[in-house]
């Protein structure tokens, strides 16, 4: 009787499946690799969403918890390594009591001031913290309020620790603020603040718009208890 | 003797095609919803939302409710407050400007004295349509999706305003939100408010919003 060859594969058929799979490994390879870096971008926006959504979020209670009355003129602070854009915003908690503001919050303050801090022309050798853009904008605790410092999360450094940066580079984080606008417009706040990242562009904001004195319009007599 | 210990080189291709096959299909079906997803990042998000609320307050508290109760007038359940669009003209050979064209503005005639509010925020936020809506949306839901366009009778120039107010991103919007048929409000809302915002970044995009309204 004859015997059959049961015993295994043949070296062609080896030869096709390894063929076979080299191929799938590598038309797959590309695949792999767009999901990995997709995976990574939605990471980052996941971040930078949640950054944005609370800080958002905390400002426009404010707006509606205290009533929004009025806003003090834009200030632009610009240093050599920084830029600071200012803004005051007044609520009607005790303004129209005529009572004047103060820092205390909590008993008879009327007032937060939104700090928004670019950094610019960073030299090559300031320290990773110095380098992240931030937001201050007051908490209240008790009766008190105090500063609180919102940084940009951190997603990553655009140059390693110890890599030769010439001369006339920047030294910047992955993400930043690119554009920073505080302004009162027709007696609206609009408080818009573009988040960059070279990977999303500066397609997300902190986009705040609130009328003013919506609830009670100003009257002169106001004005003099509000404190520039 | 048979040989009954394993499969063949030509089962075993049946078999990976058919397992690549299966793949293939699960794959094609899964990746337009990545596409969904990036879509729906600029549906309800929180700037668009609490646009809403502002808009929403100022129709309900600084008018007399009739944007509301002059709501049958529009097939579909809807009735539009304001509509506008941009284009953009030719200033010199170099120069293009942007001119915004109101195709639909109600603000007066429901606000009266108070237009003023609405219209100073409509300006600053760049809101591109304001429409009321019943809370249950699933009537205005059908319209869109029969892909007519939204019965304004007040409009003119109907063209720009299907081409560049209620837009195909309008549209899978309002299909992407439920029909809120099954229960009624629980804070007993009647109305809904949709907002369309114009967002002239470096990435130019429209944001959607909707809220329901107690009167």
């Amino acid at each position: 009787m004859k015997k059959l060859n049961n015993k295994g594969m043949t070296s062609i058929e080896i030869l096709i499946s390894f063929i076979i799979v080299t191929a799938i490994t590598i038309s797959l390879f590309d695949t792999v690799t767009n999901y990995k870096t997709k995976q990574q971008i939605e990471s980052y926006k996941n971040i930078i969403t949640e950054y944005k959504n609370s800080l958002t979020k905390i400002i426009n209670d404010d707006i509606i918890k205290y009533k929004l009355a009025m806003v003090s003129e834009p200030k632009q602070l610009v240093d050599t390594d920084k830029i600071t854009y200012k803004m005051t915003l007044y609520f009607e908690k005790n303004l129209l009591n005529k009572t004047t503001c103060s820092t205390n919050y909590g008993t008879n303050g009327c007032h937060k001031t939104i700090e928004v801090v670019k950094h610019i022309n960073l030299p090559p050798d300031v320290t990773e913290n110095e380098k992240v853009d931030y937001i201050i904008y007051p908490e209240v605790v008790g009766t008190t309020m105090r500063k609180q410092t919102y940084t940009l999360p951190d997603i990553g450094a655009g140059y390693e620790e110890g890599e030769k940066v010439e001369s006339d580079e920047f030294m910047v984080k992955d993400i930043r603020y690119s554009s920073i606008s505080l302004k009162n417009h027709g007696d609206n706040l609009i408080i818009d603040i573009a988040i960059y990242h070279h990977e999303l562009s500066d397609y997300y904001h902190i986009y705040i718009a609130a009328p003013l004195a919506y609830y009670n319009p100003l009257t002169p007599e106001v004005l003099p208890f509000i404190e520039n | 003797m048979k040989n009954e210990k394993g499969f063949v080189l030509a089962e075993t291709l049946v078999v990976a095609v058919a397992v690549m096959t299966i793949f293939s299909l699960l794959y094609a079906n899964y990746y337009p919803l990545i596409g969904e997803y990036e879509k729906r990042e600029v549906y309800d998000n929180i700037d668009s939302k609490y646009i809403a609320h502002w808009v929403r307050k100022i129709l309900v508290e600084k008018s007399t409710n009739q944007a509301f109760t002059t709501m049958n007038s529009c097939e579909g359940n809807c009735h539009v407050v304001y509509a506008s669009f941009y284009e953009d003209k030719k200033k010199n050979e170099n120069e293009i400007i942007r001119e915004k064209k109101v195709l639909l503005d109600k603000t007066d005639g429901l606000l009266g004295d108070n237009a003023s509010y609405l219209q100073n925020y409509i300006d600053a936020t760049n809101i591109k349509a304001i429409l009321i809506t019943n809370y249950n949306i699933e009537s205005f839901k059908a319209y869109v999706k029969e892909n007519k366009e939204i019965s304004v009778t007040d409009i003119t120039d109907k063209e720009n305003f299907n081409e560049k107010v209620i837009t195909r991103g309008f549209r899978d919007y309002i299909e992407y939100l439920p029909k809120y048929n099954k229960t009624p409000s629980q804070n007993g809302a009647s109305y809904r408010v949709i907002v369309i915002i114009d967002h002239n970044t470096s990435k130019e995009y429209d944001s959607y919003a909707t809220i329901e309204v107690k009167i």
